[in-house]
Order: structure tokens, then C-alpha cells, then sequence
């Protein structure tokens, strides 16, 4: 197991023995190709449910149900896997899995409101968008793309979902004020109805909370392209980071650190990507789009052509110190956290 | 027993002794006095030698933190520190003065560091005042010859993961420039 991942588990809920046998050894198998440490667990925790195998006529043959369960055991997917299964298949199920979790990180609640505005991030205005745009997580990063384009200075856009609003992005003042009904878009992910522009800041609880609009945008980008290149990423592009993503206010993890070095460096693939921080591609993509919303990617024409196979691993003198500490950082963080 | 420096410097006001309070596992062992430039920063104590805390990572590896001293008047020590830092946070606070010239003056004072990735550089009390931002800083180091990638950050020293983000990337990015995952081919389809 290795400590700078996230750890989720597996738990069967009536789920046979041979069942419980093939996710274990498909795990193991599968090691290099998750995001996430996975085990097998009886009690609840952040992870996956897995009942047992019934008929399903509309797949035509048995399957097992599977719930992504968050740590305080909300339902934020669920999906079904064939009996018997194949490792492929098994593979998809727990990266859609993982990237459900990601998700729910980048929509955790923030404890600290607004602790700063970025001069540099969204600055846009309201002028000549005011009709109602039905769309997904896609259209609104597009949307939001088009208006970080387009200097302007105020107004708001707020997104809704069966009419409650989930968010309000405060155009003028580059923040966001996060409405408690967010928690609908992780259960309607392709479904946002309501993306609408407006001159009045709407309707505020007590329990919303204000965050700078970069947040928001990170949301947008992480969530647009559903581990796919969104359109204005060509996918045999090489990309470098012009700057790093101001963590401090963008929910993140230890990955997306790593592929921030490595992108700051030189523009890089995201295939290569991918196998140099040993990160799935969809992750790499959701990555990609997120910081590319925000404005910080560079495309650019690969400059030499793909060669080799596989990684290879090796280690040159002078840094496997510091990639020794950063490993023991890593898990004594962990160990914390 | 290794130990690992990791120096944490910048004007003072920044937040350096806080940040090392929020990071070090022992009680920051702290050398204020005084502080005799109250018309410049307006903070009663000041750090005179060393801020000192540590992380002990297992049995065998120590993180020990140093934070130096703001005022320049002590930048002999630096160049003492300088020689056993892995790595070194600078932070800046951005109600100060001229905030992006010591940025720039710390680059080219731990030069050695920084050349090879081994500066992170956290704005403090932007909360206070927005302007400067990020990218301010980054065109301003730019203007001053140096490249792009060099990581910053808004952060609050007294936040314990700003300051664990901060150092994870200082050691990400010194692990990068080093190429240590640099060496990965692929296959084309």
C-alpha cells in the first residue's frame, strides 16, 4: 500500500466468496492502474458497497450493484458489474469509482471563506448573456471559458438543478458563493439544467459559503471533460503549466502536485504524463481540464515522436534523497491526515 | 540518524515563525526579542536568531525546520544555512512595502537553492490586501530573468495544510528538476 493514496474500501454486502476471491485478486492485479489504494474492508468507510448477483432483464444476466458510498455514507454513484466479471471490466468500474470520489473532493465544503481574491483569475460581466443555457458540466465550462475571455466587470451567473440553485459566481468580485444544495451536482453530473446570467446576487442562506471563483472553475474543469479531453484540449498535444495552480484555495491531492512539477518543466503528453506520475489518463485529463479552465496550460505541437515502452523507472544520483524524504513525507502525512 | 533542512525565510511580518509553529511536531524552540523596527513592520517581537522546529518522519529521517531571521542585517546566517538546505519557503507578506522586490531579493540571495527548484514562496495576508496577485509575482520574477514554474502560493501560516501543501511542492519540484521520473517513453499506439 502506498501511503501518498487515497485509501478507499470494498465491502460485500452478501457478495459470495468467489466474488470477494476475484475482486481480490483483480486488486492486485490492477495495482498499477488505480489512483487509489483499495482494500477489502468489513466496515463501513469511505468506498465502495457491492451486493450480491441478481437477474437483471434489462442486461439480460445477473449482476452484482455496486455503491459509492462517501466517508459519512452518502450515495454519490452506483453502477453494476457483470457476473461473472472480467478484469477489464472490473477495472472500469473502479476508476468510475475513483473518479466519483474525486468529485466529491472537489466538492467538499471549504472552512474558510474567501481568504483571498486572485487578481489574475475570472473577471467578466453579465452584458449580452442573460438567456438560460441547458447543458451539462461541459456547457458550463464552456460557458465559463467564454466569459473569462470576454473583460467585463459584473454581474453574476448562477447554476441550477431542478431549480434550486447550487452555485452563484459573483463575476465582479471573482468568488462564488456555494449554495448547501451543491451536494445535488455529484448525483446529477450530466444534468445541470439551469445555467443562467443575471444583474441581482439572488437569493443567500446562512449556510452558503463564499469562495474565490478560481474554485469554482477548478469544479467546472475537473468535472467537464468526465476523464476525456474537453474540446479545446486536442488530445495529441503536449502541455506546459505556465504557473501552478494556487492550491491553497483548489481542493487537491498529492497527484495533481506531482503532475504540477512535472508540467511546469516542459510540455509534456498525457499519456506520458500518466505513466510519470503513474496516474490514470482519466485523472490526467480531469487535471488537464481543470487548470486549462483556469487558464494556466499552454497547448503545444509534441517536439519529439514517441519511441519506447513502458516506464522506466530509474534513479539518478543527487535526488534519491529527496525522493526518499518526499516518500517518508508522504506517509507521515498521511498517518494524520 | 538524517536530518533534512528546509529553511524557511522572508521579510519580517511574513508569518515564518507561525508557519514553523504549524508545522513542527516539538514546541518551536524561538529566539524573539524586542522588536526595535516597530515604525517599519508593527509587530511587538521580532526573531533575532533562529525560529527552530523539526518533524521526525520515522526512526531514521528528521526534517528540521530553521526559520532565519527577516531583517537583512543578519543575512551572514543565511549564507551558513544556505549550505545544508534541502530546500528553502519564502514567505511574503503582501501588505509589506515593496512585496514583489523580496520575492526577488531572496531568489537571487538563496540562488543556489533556487536554481534547482528548491524555492517555494507563500504570500501571507492576502486577505488584507488582494493586490498584489499570483500572477503579478510571476510576471515581476519573470521581468527579472527567471523562468516560469517556480511555485507560489496565497497562504495562511497558521494553516497546517497550507503550510503541508507548501512543503510537499517544495520537495515535488526539487524531485522533478532533478529528473528522478523524468525517464519515461512510450510507444506510439
Amino acid at each position: 500500500m502506498s501511503a501518498n493514496k487515497p485509501v478507499y474500501s470494498i465491502r460485500f454486502e452478501g457478495a459470495g466468496i468467489q466474488a470477494q476471491a476475484m475482486v481480490q485478486t483483480m486488486l492486485q492485479v490492477d495495482a498499477v492502474h488505480v489512483t487509489a489504494d483499495w482494500v477489502i474492508a468489513d466496515t463501513p468507510r469511505i468506498g465502495v458497497e457491492i451486493y450480491d448477483s441478481v437477474f437483471d432483464g434489462a442486461a439480460g444476466q445477473n449482476v452484482y450493484c455496486a455503491r459509492a458510498l462517501t466517508a459519512e455514507g452518502e450515495c454519490i454513484a452506483e453502477s453494476k458489474l457483470p457476473n461473472p466479471f472480467r478484469l477489464m471490466q472490473f477495472v472500469e468500474f473502479i476508476n468510475n469509482a475513483e473518479t466519483s470520489f474525486e468529485r466529491y473532493q472537489a466538492l467538499l465544503p471549504e472552512t474558510t471563506a474567501v481568504p483571498q481574491v486572485p487578481a489574475d483569475s475570472m473577471s467578466a460581466g453579465s452584458a449580452g448573456m442573460r438567456d438560460v443555457v441547458q447543458g451539462d458540466w461541459l456547457a458550463l465550462a464552456q460557458q465559463l471559458r467564454a466569459i473569462n475571455q470576454v473583460p467585463q466587470t459584473s454581474g453574476y451567473l448562477s447554476v441550477s438543478i431542478d431549480s434550486f440553485p447550487v452555485a452563484t459566481i459573483d463575476l465582479g468580485n471573482n468568488t462564488y458563493r456555494r449554495h448547501a444544495n451543491i451536494r445535488k451536482l455529484l448525483a446529477h453530473t450530466n444534468v445541470i439544467n439551469s445555467i443562467r446570467s443575471h444583474e441581482d446576487s439572488g437569493p443567500q442562506a446562512a449556510t452558503d459559503v463564499i469562495l474565490p471563483s478560481d474554485n469554482f472553475l477548478w469544479i467546472a474543469g475537473l468535472m467537464a471533460g468526465n476523464g476525456r479531453p474537453v474540446p479545446w484540449c486536442p488530445p495529441d498535444q503536449a502541455y506546459l503549466l505556465k504557473r501552478w495552480p494556487n492550491f491553497s484555495v483548489l481542493n487537491h491531492n498529492m497527484k495533481m502536485i506531482e503532475m504540477a512539477a512535472t508540467m511546469t518543466r516542459r510540455p509534456i503528453r498525457p499519456k506520458e504524463l500518466s505513466l510519470i506520475s503513474q496516474t490514470g489518463e482519466a485523472q490526467v485529463w480531469n487535471f488537464i481540464n481543470a487548470v486549462s479552465l483556469l487558464g494556466l496550460v499552454e497547448a503545444r505541437v509534441p517536439e519529439e515522436p514517441l519511441t519506447a515502452q513502458a516506464p522506466q523507472a530509474k534513479s539518478a544520483n543527487g535526488h534519491d534523497g529527496v525522493s526518499t524524504l518526499l516518500n517518508k513525507l508522504r506517509k507521515r502525512f498521511a498517518q494524520v491526515a | 540518524m538524517a536530518e533534512h533542512v528546509i529553511l524557511v525565510a522572508g521579510p519580517m511580518g511574513a508569518g515564518k515563525t507561525t508557519a514553523i509553529q504549524s508545522l513542527s511536531e516539538v514546541p518551536v524552540v524561538s529566539t524573539e526579542a524586542a522588536n526595535t523596527e516597530i515604525d517599519r513592520v508593527n509587530k511587538a517581537t521580532t526573531t533575532v536568531a533562529l525560529d527552530y522546529g523539526e518533524i521526525s518522519l520515522d526512526d531514521t529521517d528528521k526534517i528540521r525546520l530553521y526559520g532565519v531571521p527577516g531583517q537583512r542585517r543578519f543575512d551572514f546566517m543565511w549564507r551558513i544555512l544556505e549550505k545544508r538546505a534541502v530546500g528553502l519557503i519564502v514567505l511574503v507578506n503582501n501588505d509589506t512595502e515593496q512585496p514583489l522586490e523580496e520575492v526577488t531579493y531572496f531568489m537571487n540571495q538563496f540562488a543556489s537553492i533556487h536554481q534547482r527548484g528548491g524555492l517555494v514562496v507563500g504570500v501571507t495576508r492576502s486577505d488584507l490586501k488582494a493586490e498584489p496577485g499570483i500572477g503579478d509575482y510571476l510576471m515581476h520574477i519573470e521581468e527579472n530573468g527567471e523562468t516560469h514554474g517556480m511555485p507560489i502560493f496565497t497562504v495562511d501560516p497558521r494553516n497546517r495544510d497550507h503550510m503541508v501543501m507548501m512543503l510537499f511542492s517544495l520537495l515535488t519540484n526539487i524531485q522533478s528538476r532533478a529528473g528522478a521520473t523524468d525517464n519515461v517513453c512510450l510507444s506510439q499506439g
